[in-house]
């Protein structure tokens, strides 16, 4: 149930740890983001920039105050499934994706949930060390 | 032939708009309803026989029913809140969930489950509804030595009590 100034954890490795969601994308004005829901959002708290990291991580780099689209991936909120079981997580969390949908970072540090895959985000299900 | 309906006694009281208003168009055609012979429950109650009806149908081997409820079968042994779980599903696209019971509802067939865990330090909750037809097993994995007080353990949630990664210190005990 996020909307707008909601925060959540970032938790891939694109350098960035707290997002706030300014803008839930093709929902109606009134209505909430939920699992496998795209969000835009501003970085609130982001990792130090340091010169070591190289390569396509080091471009899909953010900073703070950078304006990202992100893929929620658990909810506090608890999530009704088709056959009857109810999902729930401890922290609200997305990951950064880019304006074609595929992940910025390239790697997922915790579990996300399994409706991100009736949702077309099958790549970020394969990243994740655990889809429950 | 006149088709004057025929006023009950209240009817004939009424002044003439109302009977106006009950003149009946005349059709050829003759109503039929279906009379159905009354439904064989003998004394039971129709919702206790419909939830006869389906336990029958989910539960034909009272495996379910004996996890909430003590019986013969299972020699008083139930669930209780704080024993460890793995549910194990039919279908290869669900994956097995372990966890620790934190509430058990027991509301016939809509019994459920509250299952807690610790994956990758973020803590995950599932209800799991046990008359569920795609759940194939639910297996106690281990039982505490001293159960905690209560049945919705909702306050273990966030602090020393909490649950600890289960899949981790279970694969340490093998």
């Amino acid at each position: 149930m996020l909307y707008l100034k909601s925060l959540m954890k970032v938790i891939d490795n694109s350098g960035a740890i707290q997002a706030e969601c300014i803008k839930v994308l093709r929902k109606s004005p009134f209505n909430y983001a939920s699992v496998g829901d795209e969000i835009v959002c501003v970085i609130k708290k982001a990792k130090p920039i340091s010169s070591q990291i190289t390569g396509a991580s080091a471009s899909n780099r953010v900073k703070k105050g950078d304006v990202v689209h992100a893929v929620v991936v658990r909810t506090k909120q608890p999530v009704k499934r088709p056959d009857g079981t109810v999902i729930r997580f401890d922290d609200n969390a997305c990951v950064l994706v880019n304006k074609n949908k595929e992940p910025l970072g390239t790697r997922i540090s915790s579990v996300v949930s399994r409706e991100l895959l009736d949702k077309n985000h099958s790549k970020i299900i394969s990243m994740a060390p655990k889809a429950i | 032939m006149s088709f004057r309906p025929t006023l009950s006694k209240v009817g004939s009281l009424l002044t003439p708009l109302q009977s106006l208003r009950s003149y009946i168009v005349p059709s050829k055609a003759k109503k039929i309803i279906d009379v159905y012979n009354p439904l064989n429950y003998g004394r039971k109650d129709v919702m206790q026989t419909y939830k006869d009806s389906q336990y029958t149908k989910l539960d034909p081997t009272f495996w379910r029913r004996d996890l909430i409820k003590p019986s013969e079968r299972n020699n008083g042994t139930v669930l209780r809140s704080g024993d460890i779980v793995r549910v194990m599903y039919n279908t290869r696209t669900i994956p097995a969930f372990t966890g620790q019971i934190i509430k058990i509802s027991k509301k016939g067939l809509d019994s459920n489950l509250l299952l807690r865990n610790l994956i990758s330090k973020v803590g995950v909750e599932l209800h799991v509804k046990l008359f569920n037809p795609l759940i194939s097993r639910i297996d106690v994995v281990r039982r505490p030595n001293q159960y905690k007080p209560r049945n919705r353990q909702y306050y273990i949630r966030g602090n020393r009590l909490d649950v600890g990664d289960l899949d981790a210190s279970l694969r340490k005990r093998r």
